[in-house]
Formats: structure tokens, sequence, C-alpha cells
């Protein structure tokens, strides 16, 4: 049994909140398994009790594991009629877990690679910038420069050979809409994304004040990031971590580039003829309410043919890849794929754009596995495409 | 579905209660439990099983959710007939079992006249598929009593877009005046709010809507000059019945906020629900003399369910600074406002768990007969979800039902 006094949220107060409509049955996960343990009404339940009386292991086990089968996809908080700050509570307790030793392997793993070598895979440091040599890109004259924007690669588009493409078309887009922007290089950490939700708060802290003291270091005003995961931490936490000292504004990439095109800093010269639809990563669409930016970009395409998916905008669907659940279960998150696949197939769409990269790797396995006729990209991708920027464009920095 | 029969073969034997549940949305207490038992988790029969385009009907099992079926006909320009305000919760099998009337019942009828099969395990284990409508009403209303229903065939309709326009009365006896018109445009559905309720929507959710009863009428349109007609007639309607059209602008975003319309209850300490049916007749004397007796303001949402009845739900907002006796003293008259209903020719909206021994104010007594040999020829041992339907006995006091108890106790204040 746990003391309410060592949760800081007054998670006693919001079980007490649930009126038990069951109106967050609309979760992804739920749906797959179909227990009501598994039920956020039903793990809410259970925290009840683990917080007022005498739990068994074995009922521990149950409401530890219902929690890590989540992907924080946020469609029950934001339906949630009573207001109850779900994604909190069980980021709260999968901390809970953490002190009780009830953390997979896997997650420990990814906990220390980030504490050892700030990033989620356990790679070098130094080679954070590795993927310029492979696309002949030369970043020298941005690494820690003291610019107004700075573009946060984030560990998937940094170090996977699957993201890489992000970074790429990022920069090039960047480079070409004149935007004075600096990179941190080796100093980029993790941006603590998958640690805060886990729970780690301690080491999240640590990771987010060397971000901001290299942030400060170079005078930045606005960071601007293509990953939605990375979005959430600094939009989000940061500045509940970091509080008042965290001052800095935070964009993602589809957000500049619609400020951009309305100043007229852009144009998209060339029109493509495929059908587009956009599926809205749930860390911008519920986390950070991020909606609108993205559908301007696509929509100032030339004659471009967008169809939204059925479900889109706050009632998107979750891929199935977050809350670490590719983690925690990864059979589950096939499951919770499949259901977005029938979607993207039925709108027979030739090119779905993504703006996460965890969603981007998702979808795309989903696809391979459907064999779906769809091509997988990013908005980073899809914006140089519509701006005539070509693949192996000579590099003018 | 072998699974359902072995569990019904362990509770004859051991004379232990069934109870099924799937989406428990706990709104009338159907799946509450009031006899020590098994919970029947039906949550993973959820599979659509088929659309059949040529004779308009749907195939499903009990457990999906109304949102969820209503993605899939989407898919395929189809939509939900008639469906209830938890549709994001509420299932098919559930809303069956309690007598589902909701959104687009005035047009569709209720979940009985949208059934074309039901395939059910009896309390006895045998499995039978039902096509008849004198067959659905041993289950439809019945509470899950008469058996597991494990199969689902029912109608969809095209999905032709709605228009909605709402207009606002000063008082309720003109509302009502103007709701029993509303047949001359054929709806689709009826949705009204009293002042009291569209002020606290105001208040907690930020609407801009005018401080007085308000009306919506959504009505299935195709093409353009079907609106201009919708328009004309209902323009005529308000006209005449003293009402005052508002502007579309002020109800852009309400429509799609009725299934989140419960989120006030956030904003309050304390509350007291009850939902009831009442005739148009006489509805206007029934909610205008609610204040009076209950002497606290109170909120109203409504939905007509037929053109001579309408649904609605009452909300009593407690003072926070009450004592526990008081707020059952407002329970028990609220409770007494909904039997006075009865009175009138209203009845509850499902009997679940407090209204037991109402079944025939809902259906009638021939229906309530036919139901009970029914239930006796299948469940001899009365183990499918007991206590239901028909009231239970007070445990303490088995001599007499919990009916009779709480108007006995209802009676003294």
């Amino acid at each position: 049994m746990t003391n309410t006094n060592d949760f800081p949220l007054s998670i006693e107060k919001y079980v007490q909140q649930c009126i038990y409509c069951g109106y967050c049955s609309v979760c992804p996960t739920y749906k797959e398994i179909g227990w009501e343990s598994n039920h956020p009404r039903g793990i809410l339940k259970q925290i009840e009790k683990y917080i007022n009386e005498d739990t068994s292991r074995e009922e521990q086990k149950t409401l530890f594991q219902a929690v890590f089968d989540c992907t924080l996809c946020g469609a029950c908080q934001n339906i949630c009629l009573s207001d109850i700050p779900i994604i909190d509570i069980w980021i709260q307790m999968r901390k809970e877990a953490f002190d009780k030793g009830l953390w997979k392997q896997e997650l420990v793993q990814v906990t220390e690679f980030v504490k050892t070598t700030h990033n989620i895979y356990g790679l070098e440091p130094e080679d954070r910038l590795k993927w310029t040599e492979y696309v002949n890109i030369n970043l020298n004259r941005r690494v820690k420069k003291n610019k107004p924007v700075l573009f946060f690669f984030g560990c998937q588009a940094s170090y996977s050979g699957k993201m890489m493409k992000i970074a790429e078309s990022a920069v090039k887009v960047l480079r070409k809409a004149k935007v004075d922007f600096t990179v941190l290089g080796e100093d980029e950490w993790c941006c603590g994304s998958p640690i805060f939700l886990g729970g780690g708060f301690d080491l999240g802290k640590s990771l987010a004040k060397h971000n901001l003291e290299e942030i400060k270091k170079l005078g930045i005003k606005t960071l601007v990031t293509a990953c939605s995961g990375c979005y959430r931490t600094f939009k989000n936490v940061y500045p509940n971590i970091l509080g008042e000292e965290w001052n800095i504004e935070v964009l993602h990439f589809s957000e500049l580039i619609s400020k951009l095109i309305k100043e007229g800093k852009i144009e998209f010269k060339k029109e493509l003829s495929e059908k587009i639809t956009y599926k809205d990563p749930c860390e911008l669409v519920r986390h950070t309410g991020v909606i609108q930016a993205p559908r301007d970009v696509i929509l100032n395409i030339k004659n471009v043919r967008y169809e939204e998916l059925i479900s889109n905008k706050e009632n998107a669907l979750c891929c199935g890849g977050g809350g670490l659940l590719k983690i925690n279960n990864r059979p589950l998150v096939e499951q919770v794929n499949d259901r977005l696949m029938d979607e993207i197939a039925y709108s027979e769409a030739d090119i779905v754009v993504n703006n996460c990269p965890l969603c981007l790797d998702t979808i795309s396995l989903g696809v391979k596995k459907k064999n779906l006729n769809v091509e997988v990209i990013d908005m980073t991708e899809l914006v140089a495409r519509a701006m005539g920027i070509k693949e192996k464009e000579e590099d003018k920095d | 579905m072998e699974d359902i029969k072995k569990a019904f073969e362990i509770a004859n034997k051991t004379k232990i209660p069934l109870i099924p549940r799937a989406g428990a949305t706990s709104g009338h207490g159907g799946t509450l439990v009031y006899k020590k038992g098994i919970i029947v988790d039906l949550t993973k029969l959820n599979r659509i099983i088929d659309i059949e385009l040529m004779d308009q009907s749907v195939t499903v099992e009990p457990a999906v959710t109304f949102h969820d079926l209503e993605k899939a006909l989407t898919m395929q320009s189809l939509a939900l007939c008639s469906y209830p305000s938890s549709i994001y919760s509420g299932t098919i099998g559930g809303w069956i079992a309690q007598g589902g009337e909701g959104i687009g019942s005035l047009k569709y009828g209720s979940i009985i006249d949208l059934l074309l099969g039901l395939e059910v395990v009896l309390p006895n284990g045998s499995v039978k598929y039902y096509t008849e409508k004198e067959d659905f009403e041993m289950f439809v209303g019945a509470q899950g009593t008469t058996g597991i229903i494990t199969k689902i065939k029912m109608k969809f309709r095209f999905d032709i877009p709605l228009k909605h326009i709402a207009f606002t009365f000063d008082n309720f006896t003109d509302m009502l005046k103007g709701l029993s018109r509303c047949r001359e445009v054929e709806p689709f559905s009826v949705w009204f709010l009293n002042k009291h309720k569209v002020d606290y929507l105001n208040k907690t959710l930020g609407y801009i809507l005018p401080s007085r009863h308000l009306v919506i009428v959504s009505k299935e349109i195709s093409y353009d000059e079907e609106e201009k007609e919708f328009r004309e007639k209902i323009y005529k309607i308000v006209r005449e019945e003293k009402g005052q059209l508002i502007s579309d602008y002020y109800i852009q975003g309400i429509w799609k906020a009725r299934f989140k319309i419960f989120s006030i209850l956030k904003e309050m300490d304390n509350y007291i629900l009850g939902e009831v049916s009442i005739p148009l007749d006489y509805g206007a004397a029934y909610i205008e003399n609610l204040p009076k007796k209950i002497d606290r303001k109170i909120l109203i949402e409504g939905t007509m369910v037929s053109f001579s009845t309408v649904s609605i739900i009452l909300n009593l907002v407690l003072k926070t600074d009450q004592s526990k006796i008081k707020q059952y003293k407002k329970f028990l008259k609220v409770y007494k406002w909904i039997l006075k209903a009865i009175k009138i020719g209203g009845f509850p909206s499902a009997t679940g768990l407090w209204f037991g021994g109402y079944y025939h104010t809902i259906y009638g007594k021939e229906r309530e007969e036919k139901l009970l040999k029914f239930k006796k020829e299948v469940d001899k041992n009365n183990i499918c979800n007991p206590d239901k339907v028909w009231s239970p006995k007070v445990k303490q006091l088995p001599l007499i039902s919990l009916k009779t108890a709480i108007k006995i106790i209802g009676g003294l204040f």
C-alpha cells in the first residue's frame, strides 16, 4: 500500500471523480485486450484499491501491466466526461512501478542507454550527425552557433536509418527557406520523452537541464523539431520541470512551415498528383493541440488531392507505437495498428503523410504487413517534394 | 457461445446467478448486481460480422459499441438509424436489454423497430435465433433476465446529411406545443434543453446560447429544395407557436457536443439524475411544476422519442453543504416525481435497478405477463440476472419488495 502523499498528483481525488460512463472504452489497447482490467475505468478502480487497501503481488502485477499496456495516446482523456488527467496518472503509476522494481528489462535498458550515451539506442554521442555523411550534407557551419532558431533532430531522426530522410529533408527545407538555424551536434541530448513516459523524472530532469543550458549558451529564441514526441516534451513537460527558466518558443516543423507559407517565405512550386491523406500523431493532436498547421501545409500544395482519414483530428486513431508500448508489448502494437490500416486502405490514398518518426515506423510496418499500395512519408519529406527539392540536390550552405 | 452455454449449465447446477455485462455504462443500473453471482463479461463479443447492402442490414456481436458500428458504417456511406447519447460506450446488446430509445428514434423508431434477428443463449442452455417482433419483445427491455444475446441483425440507414435548425421559447407550454407540431417536418431528431441547462452550459462549457428554452430540430436533407422546404415549414411553426428562431451561428458545435453534455457534471459537487418519458400533452404542467415541488433549479435535457412522447433527463444540482439525510430526501423527491409521471401516462425510461416493478408502465401489462411466462419457461431456476425487471425483496425485510419500501420511505417526506 502506498501513501497517497507519495503521489504528486491527487490521484485519490481523481479516481473518485470517475462517473463510470465508460466513454474511455475508445481506448485502442482495451479494444484489443477486452478485459475490464485494461479499461481506463477499470485501471482507475484498481488504482483506487492499490492506494486504499492491501493488494496482492498478483493484483499489483495486473495493475502495472495495464498501465504499461497503453500507448498514452490520450483518446480516453480527450473524451473523459470528468476531465480526469488519465495520462498523468498512468505516468505516475509507471514511476511507482519503477520504485517497486517492476519495470521491464527492455525499459531499464533504454533508460541506461539514455543515461550513458544520451540517446535511446545506446550509440556513440559523437555519431549524432553521422547521418550527414551518408547523404552528403555538411552541417559544420551550423553546429552550435549563435542563431535565433535551433533545429532539434531527436534520437530517431539522428540515429535510425529508417528515419534519416526526416533529418535530411528538414535541413534541406530550412536551408532553402533561408531559416537562420543552428544544431546542437553531439550536445543534443535525448529530450527525455521515453524517460518521462516511463515515469523516470529524475533522469528526465537532468536531460532537460542539459538541453536548456546548451540552448541558453547559444541565445536561441525558437526551437523547431519534426518529432512529435520531442515537441510534446518541450511544450508540455519542460515548462513543468524547469519552470520559468524554460522561456523558449517551441514550434513543430509543420507549424514553422505553415508560418513561413503565410509570410510568403516558402513557395510550393511542384504539383503533386498523388492522393494524400494525413495521420494525426496523438502527441500533436491530443497532447498539444496541433491540428490545423499540418493541414494548412498540405492544402497549400498546388492542385493537391487531399482526403481526411475517417477518424481524424481529435478523434484520430492511434498507430499503436506510442507510450513505450513497442518496448512493453510489441504484439499489441500490431493489433492496434491493424485498425488504422483499415482506415488507410479505405482512404485509397497514394501517400500517407505523418508528423512523427514513431508513427512513421509503425505505419510503415503495418502497410508492409497488409501489403497496401501506399507510400508512408514524413511531413518534412512532403514539404521538400512540394518545394521541388531534388533528392540528390547539391549541398549548399 | 459454447462458453455461455457452459456457464448457464454451471449456474443451473449451483443456483448461482449470472449477470451479463459489456459496456456497463451504469445509466439505469442494469448491470449492477443485487444478488451475489457471476458476471459474464461479454466485452470480447465485439465483432462486426457483416454489412449487407442488399437487405440493408448489419450483423454484429452484442458488445460492439455504437461508436465502432458508426465508424464501420461510415466507411460504406451508411449510418446508424438511432443510437443512445452514450454512443462511445453504449453497446448494441446493452441497448436492447434496456429497451433503447434515443437520437433518431423519432424517425426510425426504438431499437425493437430496428431489429431483424436475434441469436440468444437461453438460460436453459438452448440457442435460438429469433426473427419476429413478438419474440424480440422477450429480450428488449428485459435487462438480460431472459438470456444472453450473442448475435444481432439490425437495420441501418444511408448516410444522408443532417441539417439543424434551432429556436427558443420563453415557456415550456409554448415549447411543447411547438414540439407537437414537429411531425409536419418529419424530423430525424428533436432535442431540447431548458433555460437552466442552457445557462449551465454557457457558464461551464463556454457556449453563447440565448438564455431561454432551446430546441434543435434535425432532418436528413438530400438537396437544396428539400432544405428550403424544411426551413419554411419550421419558420411557420415557430412563428405560430410564439418561438424565436436563432441563427445557426449559435448552435455551431452544440450538436457535436450532444455526447459530452454530461461533462457538466464535473462542475457539480453533488447531483441527482433521473430519466423519465412523459406524454407531450401533459408535459408542460409536469415540467413547470417540478421546481416548485423540489424547490431547486432543475436542469432538463430532452429528446422526442415519438410524436406524442418526450424523454427527459432531470438533473438536480445539490448544495454542497447539505447533509446526507437532506440529499437522500431530495433523491426521494425526484424519485417520487418520476413516479408521478406514470399517473399522467408517462413511464421510467428503463426498469434497471431502481424501477423494478414498473415494466408494465413502459410496455403494458399484457407484454409483462408474456415476459413473465417466458422467463418461467426458459429460466426455471431464476439464475439469469435475477431481481431486475421485477422488484426484488428487501434483504433485511424479505416480506416487502424494494419498490414498496421506496414508496413507504418516500411517503414520509
